[in-house]
Formats: structure tokens, sequence, C-alpha cells
């Protein structure tokens, strides 16, 4: 345990990441266990090869309990989707814990843990505009998608892209708005409705080159998730032998804590910090606020 | 704002990275195409010179489309001939436009509601017969003699009578010189217009079906049921805008333009329908397969498409060759309707079909558009050369053209048959089975179209449950043997017109009486059968003396009526595996052994060859049920993914 402390005190932002992904992979736990009690509760266990039978090639075992089991899963999925829901909200905490270890100067090793506690509640409501506006985005999408797609001759593909990427751009745009104003919340004497118009400023500055910088550490998740895809596809869970699991296990948790490492240098990025430890909004910018 | 000077290139340095990252994962998680087909063997193409059929119903007709109005004008003759035994006081035609003719026709107003689509149409469609005068009868009009109605149907006007002045005796023939109007409805159920996209299909009076008894089989439009004629020679002349282009059925053997219009005159023979399409978004591609001319009409720009159109007929037409006989037509024309009348698609006609699906179909990993062109393309077999009575018995068409797109399905994708996303591979096998046993025992496969209870039910049982029914045979009696059965019912009952029991006789005949019992149990008596492991006991014998001896128990159940061998796979903690094979009759099935290892599991039809099983899940028992480990993993990466996003 001490020594654990001892690693903790030298590396506070590695901690600080290992932790937040920790936690993200522990909600992923909640939000699946209804439905895996009701696939257990279903005899999938009992099949002759176990819940290998569910990625088998053909689908065959997959789409008879999806049948056979539609009741017990549907309840299952209510739960699972009401367990997703307070998930999400309580991301606000590993959220606030990567901004806190990044955005901040790192001083006492204790202090990012103690900010993002504090944190947290704001980051909540930060949390819950940003899905609020993205599923709006997305709402958008699915009532442009049926338009775009009517079209007949050279102008269909033209028509799609623009319907997914301005989607995207849009979905994009407000994450990042919305990470700048997590940033400026982080101060503790500023409101909710400061940081909100700060991130209105920053936005106005810097969201052209953040926007790359978006692009890249995006890219790179993405690519992470994607290669971890092809590598799980190699790994054919669908074959006995439980170390075939354990690679796949140790694979997605790499994603997980890569991710929040691609989320931590682009809190770097959106703070600006440079070797003076000073962070964004720089005295300049905030002198024109 | 504007990227300058260094900290612009390092801007746009890092799109450009981030774009090629955004790509390079597209790249690694795109459905792939499947494993390239291997190089056909050279095979001489099969000779494709009309077969002499005796004709009974042929068409001689001109039908100029006013493309502003969506109206055909038609005229022409119809030669038809009494091959039955007995001489025919009347005529019977179906005006199948009629059904869209307003909200009182049995097809609209009909309480299944508007069949397949579920939509009526927005603008009302009909045909109206002008003149149908019998040149052997000194030119007298027949038409004012009709039956305005269908038979028992007042409200209906799809099945005409038209009594003759004299009987008209077995051999003797009738030309009648017809004309008419037909007013394509926007498109429903396969027929009418959207914008300039125009698709005839029953567009023309058309006699009905004479049976060799000398009655007709005539019935009124439905919305659930499709169509039944005659064999004869199409001879269709098309005038149409000179700007659009032209699919039908049959052979293109003139065109001449005239001014602001063309003439296309296309002979099909021998079929028992005609359709045609015309629009000016059509792209055109011309290809030979298997010494057949195919053209296909796809929208402008549905390039891709287009391209697994043609790669699908060039795997879909020799295979169902090889399985159902050869096709004996010189063309085959395959019509991709667009989206706005996607209602167009997924339809056959005597020598075209039409296909369908958006333009981004073949990008979703899904093999939608393979399914549905193989499915149609069955049809020229199930439908085209045998044509069954589609009104009364849909499963022999649907059902075999099902099996048909299953099977090539299977034989070129494997097991993902249906869908390959993201290493998920689904095959059509197990949705097929998923669908079928939804209405299980529900209602007899071989009812009348009309007769089921919905839509839904007709395409759960007709086309999924007769495609399992068979695929079961095949698993449980052999493959070859089920090949062999369907292979000589479709060279045989070429151009017969045959009824179930002709299947029924060339099942029973190659996969032996057990199976073709089976068979008729699901087709004809509602049949259906559960395996299931009800009992699994393994017990210390307290009795035994010396080295630890248990007692070991299974019992499996068969409920349902339908009989079907299966094998039961039984393993024990000391990894000994003893397979035995039950021929399922019976209502049970016991097992009881004494020996040193505990049994630890027991599994009726581990290999799955009964797909009609009611239920795949109580198929096995466990005393030692396994952890869900690998579901649990996978589930909780998703939601974590989930939870935060792949962006940052
Ligand atoms: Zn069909």
């Amino acid at each position: 345990m001490t020594r654990f402390v001892a690693i903790f005190r030298r590396f506070p932002r590695t901690t600080a990441v290992l932790l937040a992904a920790a936690l993200r992979s522990a909600s992923g736990w909640v939000v699946a266990f209804p439905l895996v009690a009701a696939l257990s509760a279903l005899g999938v266990g009992s099949l002759p090869s176990g819940d290998r039978a569910l990625f088998a090639p053909s689908g065959l075992l997959l789409v008879e309990t999806l049948r056979v089991g539609e009741l017990p899963l549907r309840a299952a999925a209510q739960t699972s989707l009401l367990s997703w829901v307070l998930c999400a909200l309580a991301q606000a905490l590993p959220t606030a814990l990567v901004f806190a270890a990044f955005a901040l100067p790192p001083t006492d090793p204790g202090a990012p843990f103690r900010r993002a506690l504090a944190l947290t509640p704001r980051f909540i409501a930060l949390g819950a505009l940003d899905c609020g506006l993205c599923a709006l985005t997305f709402v958008l999408g699915i009532l442009l998608w049926p338009a775009a797609t009517s079209a007949s001759g050279d102008a269909q593909f033209g028509l799609a892209a623009l319907v997914i990427g301005w989607a995207l751009l849009l979905s994009a745009a407000i994450s990042m708005f919305v990470d700048l104003a997590r940033l400026a919340s982080i101060e503790p004497d500023k409101t909710l409705r400061q940081a909100v118009d700060e991130a209105a400023l920053g936005f106005r500055r810097r969201g052209l080159r953040l926007a790359a910088r978006y692009v890249l550490t995006s890219g790179a998740g993405a690519l992470c998730v994607a290669a971890a895809a092809r590598g799980t596809e190699l790994c054919r869970v669908d074959a006995a032998g439980e170390l075939r699991v354990l690679v796949v296990f140790a694979l997605h948790q790499a994603v997980l804590i890569a991710l929040t490492g691609i989320q931590a240098v682009w809190v770097r990025a959106l703070s600006n910090t440079d070797a003076g430890g000073r962070y964004w909004p720089l005295p300049g910018t905030a002198a024109e606020h | 704002m504007k990227f300058r000077g260094l900290a612009g290139a390092r801007g746009l340095f890092e799109l450009l990275l981030g774009l090629s990252l955004w790509a390079a994962a597209v790249a690694l998680v795109a459905p792939r195409p499947p494993a390239p087909l291997p190089v056909p063997s050279a095979r001489p193409a099969p000779a494709r010179a009309p077969q002499q059929v005796p004709l009974v119903a042929s068409y001689t007709l001109v039908a100029k489309l006013d493309e502003s109005q969506h109206r055909i004008a038609g005229s022409g003759t119809i030669a038809f001939t009494n091959r039955s035994s007995a001489a025919l006081p009347s005529l019977y035609f179906h005006l199948y436009l009629n059904g869209f003719k307003n909200e009182r026709s049995l097809f609209l107003r009909s309480p299944f509601a508007r069949g397949r689509s579920g939509q009526g149409p927005r603008e009302h469609g009909y045909i109206e017969v002008k003149r149908l005068a019998a040149q052997e009868l000194g030119g007298m009009d027949l038409w004012p003699g009709r039956v305005p109605h269908s038979p028992s149907d007042a409200a209906d006007e799809t099945d005409i009578e038209v009594p003759l002045p004299v009987p008209l005796e077995p051999g003797a023939s009738l030309t009648l010189d017809v004309a008419f109007d037909a007013q394509l409805p926007s498109l429903i159920e396969r027929t009418g217009h959207a914008g300039s996209f125009h698709f005839a299909g029953q567009w023309f009076p058309k006699l009905a079906k004479l049976e060799p008894d000398g009655e007709f089989a005539h019935f009124p439009f439905h919305a659930q049921a499709e169509f039944y004629a005659d064999f004869g020679r199409y001879d269709v002349t098309l005038d149409v805008p000179a700007g659009f282009s032209v699919g039908a059925s049959g052979q293109k053997v003139s065109e001449v333009s005239r001014g602001p219009r063309r003439e296309l005159r296309y002979v099909a023979e021998p079929v028992h329908d005609f359709a045609w399409t015309a629009w000016d978004g059509f792209a055109e591609r011309r290809e030979r397969i298997a010494g057949v001319d195919v053209t296909l009409l796809s929208p402008k720009g549905y390039e891709e498409i287009a391209r697994q159109t043609l790669s699908t007929l060039a795997f879909g037409l020799p295979e169902l060759e090889r399985r159902f006989g050869a096709y004996p037509y010189r063309t085959l024309t395959v019509v991709h309707p667009p989206q706005e009348a996607e209602q167009a698609g997924g339809m056959e006609y005597p020598t075209l079909i039409t296909t369908g699906g958006p333009w981004f179909l073949p990008y979703t990993g899904t093999r939608a558009l393979e399914a549905v062109t193989l499915h149609e393309l069955a049809h020229q077999w199930f439908y085209g050369l045998v044509a069954t009575n589609e009104a009364r018995h849909p499963f022999l068409d649907e059902g075999l053209s099902s099996y048909g797109e299953l099977r090539a399905l299977g034989v070129r994708f494997g097991d993902a048959s249906l869908a390959n996303v993201s290493g998920l591979e689904l095959s059509a096998e197990a949705l097929f089975r998923a669908g079928a046993a939804l209405r299980a025992g529900e209602e007899s496969l071989a009812l009348p179209a009309r007769k089921f209870s919905s839509f839904r039910s007709l395409g759960l049982l007709v086309y999924l449950r007769t495609a399992t029914a068979l695929e079961t045979l095949a698993r449980c009696f052999g493959r070859a043997k089920l090949d062999a059965a369907l292979g000589a019912f479709a060279e045989k009952q070429r151009f017969a017109h045959p009824g179930p029991e002709a299947l029924v006789a060339e099942l029973r005949s190659e996969l032996g009486e057990p199976a073709a019992r089976a068979f008729e149990r699901v087709a004809f008596e509602r049949g259906r059968v559960n395996f299931s492991v009800r009992e699994l006991d393994a017990a210390r014998d307290p009795s035994a003396t010396g080295p630890t001896t248990y007692v070991n128990r299974v019992v499996v159940h068969r409920t349902g009526d339908v009989e079907l061998p299966v094998e039961i796979r039984m393993s024990f903690r000391n990894g000994a595996v003893f397979r035995e094979r039950w021929d399922g009759t019976g209502p049970t099935w016991t097992y009881e052994s004494r020996g040193p290892a505990p049994l630890v599991r027991a599994v009726v039809d581990p290999e799955q060859r009964v797909l009609l099983d009611d239920n795949l899940l109580d198929n096995s028992a466990s005393l030692a049920p396994r952890s869900l480990t690998r579901i649990e993993e996978r589930l909780a990466y998703i939601a974590a993914l989930t939870l935060g996003g792949i962006a940052p």
C-alpha cells in the first residue's frame, strides 16, 4: 500500500489516467450486468459450448437466444439502459480527474483528486449539456437521412456525406465547446455561466486550431478502437480456451487506458500548458475578455 | 481565422494526420468483400433455343406510354386455344390493375391492408377494356356481354367472366382483337409510376389459367396473392419517349426511332407473363453470363449496386442452373428501381426480375442485395418454368425460391450468408429458422395466399418455414438426396403447372418415407417439433462396493407431431463422450448407465440438423454450467466505449 502511495506520489498524472480508465471500465461492467444475468437465466451457460455459442459463426444460437429470450432480455436491457444513464452521468468523475490532473500545474500530488471531487457536480451539468446537444444533432441527422438517401443519380453520395459530415462536425464542435467550458470551470471562483461564456470566446478565437487537434486525437482514438476490434476478431473467442478471453480482456482494457490517455493529451492541448505550467486562458486573452 | 506561418502548417499537418488515422480506422472495420469466386471451369453454355411447349394464350400487343398521364394505350390480339378436355361456355379475364381502382376493390378493402407494402396508392389505377372482338365470330365484340364484376363480389372488378355465344370446343382456337387503356397507379405492389419512373406489371387484360378439366383458375386480386397463367408467345411493341430506357420480358427484336418517340419490339416465348419498365433515369449495363444476355437497369450513379448485382448473377445463374436445370431463354433483364419506386423492387416476371435497396446497401456488410437478387433469380424456375398456381399454393413458388436463395447464399458466403459486420457473422439459416419458429404450427404452409391470417404470417410460413423445412430434410436425410429431389421436381415439372403432390412424390422417392412424411406434416398439417433434454442425473450409487460408481440418466423429450432422427451426445467428467441415435419416434428417449464417471452434459441434436426445432436453447442440459465470461467481457467493453465515446 505504501509502495502504491509512493508510486502515485511520483506519477500522479499516470495514476489519474489509470484510475479514470478503471472507473470507466467498471461502469461498463455495471451496465452489462443485468443483460448477463438474463442470459445466464436463459440457460446460455448450459449450452454445449457455453457462451462461446453466442460468438459462433452463423449466429444460429445468438439469434435463437434473442428470439427465445426476447422478453427477459428486453427487461434486462431497460435496467441496463437506466444503469447506462446513471453511469454516463457518473463519468463526470473520471473526466474531472483527467481535467484536474492535466489542466492544472502539477503541484501537490493529491490536488487533482481533491479538485476532481469538487468539480464533479459541475462536470455532471456540462456532461448533460454535451449529451443533450449531441442527441439533438443525432435526431436532426435521423430526420434528414431519408431525404439525403432518397436522391437518385450522382447526387446521392454528396447528400449523404453532407448529412453525415455536418452531424459529425456539429457534434465535434459541441464536444470541443463543452470541453472548453469544462476547462474554464476548473477555476473555483467561476460560475458555470461565466465558464460557458469563456468557452464561447475561446471557441471563436481558437476553434479552427483546436479542430485540427481534435481530428488528430479523435483519429488516434478511432484507430485504437478499430485495431482492437480487428485484434478481437483474430482472437476468435468462439473457440475454446480461456486464454483467448484474457487476451481480449487485456486488449480492451488497453484501449480504455489509451482512450483516457488521448483525452489527457487533448486536455493539455486545450489548456495550452507551457513549460511554466500556466494554463489557458493565457494572460493576454484573459485581458481581452 | 486563418492558418498562419509555422502554427498554421502544424495545424494543417495535424488535420491531415488525423484524417488519415480516421481513414485507417474505417478501413480496419469496414466490411470485407467475400473471397473471390473460383474461376468457373469452361462449360458449354446450354442451348437457349425456345422450348416446344403447347401454347394456350398468346398476346400480340402494341403499348403506347403517355408518360405525363402515366397511361398505356394498348391494342392487339390475343390468340387462345382450348387445350382442356371440355367445351368452354365462357372465358375469364383477370383485370389486375382494377385492384387499385377504388377503395372498394378486394385488394384495397382487404382487412390485411394493402398486402406486402402496407400502403395504399396515392393515385388510383385501373384498366378499361374497350373492345374484345372475336375474329372467328365475325368480329363480334364480346366485352359488352361480360359480367361487370368478380363472381360473388359486386364491388371488385379484377376477375371478369366473358360468356361466349357458342361454347369453344376442345382443340378450337379464338383470335380476339383487343383494345384497352391502362392507367398506372402511383407505385403500389410492384406496379405503377413514381415521377417519370414507370413499371408496368399486370397491365393488360389477361386470360385466367385454363386447367386440364376445362375450369379456369380465376380469382379476384387479393393483397396477399400473386398470379397464375398459361404459357404463350408474347410479342409486344412498346412506344415510349425517346429519352427513356426500357427493360422488358423477352428479347428485343427491333427498335425504331420516330422523332420524339421510340418503338421497341420484344418477343418472349414460352412464358406466362410480360412486364416492362421505362424511365429516363436508368443506366444500362449489358453482360453475357453463362451464355445469357443480361441487361441490368439501375439508377444512374448506383455503381456499387450494379457491380454487386452483376457479380451475384455471375455466380447465381450457373449455380441455380446446376440445381434446377438449364435456363432456357436467351435474355435476362434485371431492374433495380430507384428509392422513390422501391415498391417496384423484389419481384419476378418471366426473364425479368426486379431487385432493390438504397444505394448504400453494399456498404452495410449485409447480403440483402445478393439475397433479393438470388431469390428473384430462383423464381425463374419456381414460378417462371415450374409455373405453379401462386394464389392457390404460394409455398411452391415462394418457398422453393427462398430455399434456392438460402442455398445459393450459403454456397457463396458460408456462415456469413446474411451479414458480416465487424466480425459478427450471421447466416440466412439462423434468421430463416428463427422467423419460421415465430409461427410454428399456427397455419398450414400449403394454404391459399388469401387464407393466411396476415401477410406477416404468410411471409414467415410460406417463405421462411418452407425453406427451413427443406433445409432440415437436407441436414437430417442427406443434402445430395434433397438436391436430387428438388432438381428432379424442377426438371420434370417444367411448363407443367404442378401441384404440391408432385413435390412430395420427389421427396418420397429420393429421401424416403420418413422424410416425405415429416414434410407433409409441416406443410399440410401445421406440424411442429421440439426436442429437449428434460432430465439429467448423475448420482453416486450407494449400494456399489469397491470404486465409486455413478448412476447416470438422461431423458430426452420430443413434443409435436413431426418425427425426425436425431443424435444425442453425452459428456462425462472424465472426458468420455458417448453418442447415440434416436429415430425420433415416440415421445421420449431414455439413457441409463452405471460407470466410474458422472455425466456432466447432454445435448440432443448437437449439430443442429433439425432447424425446425421450436426451441434450440432447451436442447442441452448441464450439471456444470459454464460461466459467461466471454459475453460479459464483451458487453462490458462495449458499454464502457459508449459511455465515453471514442473522441476525446
Ligand atoms: Zn418471391
